[in-house]
């Protein structure tokens, strides 16, 4: 599964296989879905705009250069849909807590489960855009200039942006007792 | 703290840092206790937001989205409809949009509309509107589609839409000629569907 791959499947799409662009999805939904939930904090909404993401990607296909990566192309529309889904609707105080993907070990230590719901929590009080940032980098290990491109933002904007994030969450963390063993 | 100094912190949670860079660091690091202990916890929360959960969509997910997708997206309209429409973008004999401050931008809502349905589908109303400033549409007039006629559309996919007066089409991004503009459709606050297209100057 590469970047050529994904460009091929792009193609035999506009060529009117739409089968190819189901596998699309079925590659990159999880982590649409990912983003569209961690920057929006429930479950339903994310779903609508990880939905609206593909089916905008779909529409605008033949807009797609694939002198960048297909997945940071889609992952610029789910972001964005994602910030505006969340700009139209009304603060929401945390996350609602979903069940995580299975790693497969069925006694996923609580402790762990607990830290994620409470880091969770705590990119609730984010703005959109700088949460999109933290997903972007710390989920996704995209880089500065992936980053830049997907939120349409510089660089420099990027860093800027993910230090204050940071240092805010910092604080959170520490307001509230998240920490992590060295 | 310099901005020099963040970046190398910063650079080191993301692991960007060269070993040169690196070194730098530790040097602050030897020099400067403050510079350590940011850098501890920088490390620390970069730690803690390792722990971001990876969440699945429902299990029915890929089915939905595909269930959902337009039977002809626009770019197949675009590739069938050309060769018979001649130029893509005609004028109508209505008058159609004057963009604030002298600027015409053609047809550019006609053509949005003409291309949101198929061919053997009729508009019953042709869209009429003014450029009210550089980032909104006013419409005049009621535009109707057909029954059995698709909402171009992302989101909605209708047997009928109707948009009535008043409704705004808001613009993002600044309007030139040759520019692609996505706007959207929005009623009530709800984004009913949103679409990029050229502005055509004439």
């Amino acid at each position: 599964m590469n970047d050529e791959h994904d460009h091929q499947l792009v193609k035999r799409t506009l060529s009117g296989e739409r089968g190819a662009f189901g596998q699309l999805v079925e590659r990159y939904q999880t982590a649409v879905y990912t983003v569209a939930y961690n920057v929006l904090g429930n479950a339903a909404d994310a779903e609508d705009a990880a939905q609206v993401a593909f089916l905008k990607a779909y529409e605008q296909l033949a807009s797609f250069n694939d002198d960048y990566r297909f997945f940071s192309w889609l992952y610029r529309i789910a972001v964005n849909e994602s910030i505006n889904a969340k700009k139209k609707k009304r603060p929401i105080s945390g996350l609602d807590h979903v069940e995580a993907v299975s790693d497969g070990m069925a006694d996923r230590q609580t402790e762990e489960n607990e830290l994620e719901d409470r880091v969770g929590d705590a990119l609730m009080d984010l703005s959109p855009t700088d949460r999109a940032i933290i997903i972007l980098r710390h989920y996704q290990d995209f880089s500065y200039p992936d980053i830049a491109y997907i939120l349409d933002i510089s660089e420099k904007k990027v860093k800027s942006r993910l230090y204050t994030a940071r240092q805010r969450l910092r604080g959170i963390f520490e307001q509230r007792g998240i920490s992590v063993q060295a | 703290m310099t901005q020099e100094l963040i970046d190398l912190i910063q650079r080191e949670v993301d692991g960007q840092n060269t070993p040169e860079d690196q070194a730098l660091l530790r040097r602050h690091c030897e020099e400067d206790p403050s510079v350590k202990m940011e850098l501890d916890g920088a490390l620390k929360v970069g730690r803690v937001l390792d722990n971001i959960v990876e969440v699945s969509p429902p299990a029915d997910f890929v089915h939905r989205v595909m269930d959902a997708l337009p039977e002809h997206p626009s770019w197949q309209r675009a590739i069938r409809k050309a060769p018979s429409r001649g130029p893509l973008f005609r004028l109508t004999s209505r008058p159609v949009f004057t963009l604030a401050y002298g600027l015409v931008v053609g047809v550019f809502v006609t053509i949005f509309v003409m291309s949101g349905i198929e061919s053997d589908i009729p508009v019953t109303d042709q869209l009429s509107g003014t450029m009210a400033s550089s980032s909104e549409v006013i419409f005049s007039e009621n535009i109707v589609l057909d029954q059995g006629a698709v909402g171009e559309g992302d989101t909605i996919s209708l047997s009928a839409i109707q948009i009535e007066e008043g409704v705004q089409i808001s613009a993002d991004g600044s309007l030139h000629a040759n520019d692609v503009i996505t706007f959207s459709i929005v009623r009530d606050g709800t984004e009913l569907f949103s679409r990029s297209i050229p502005v055509i100057s004439r």
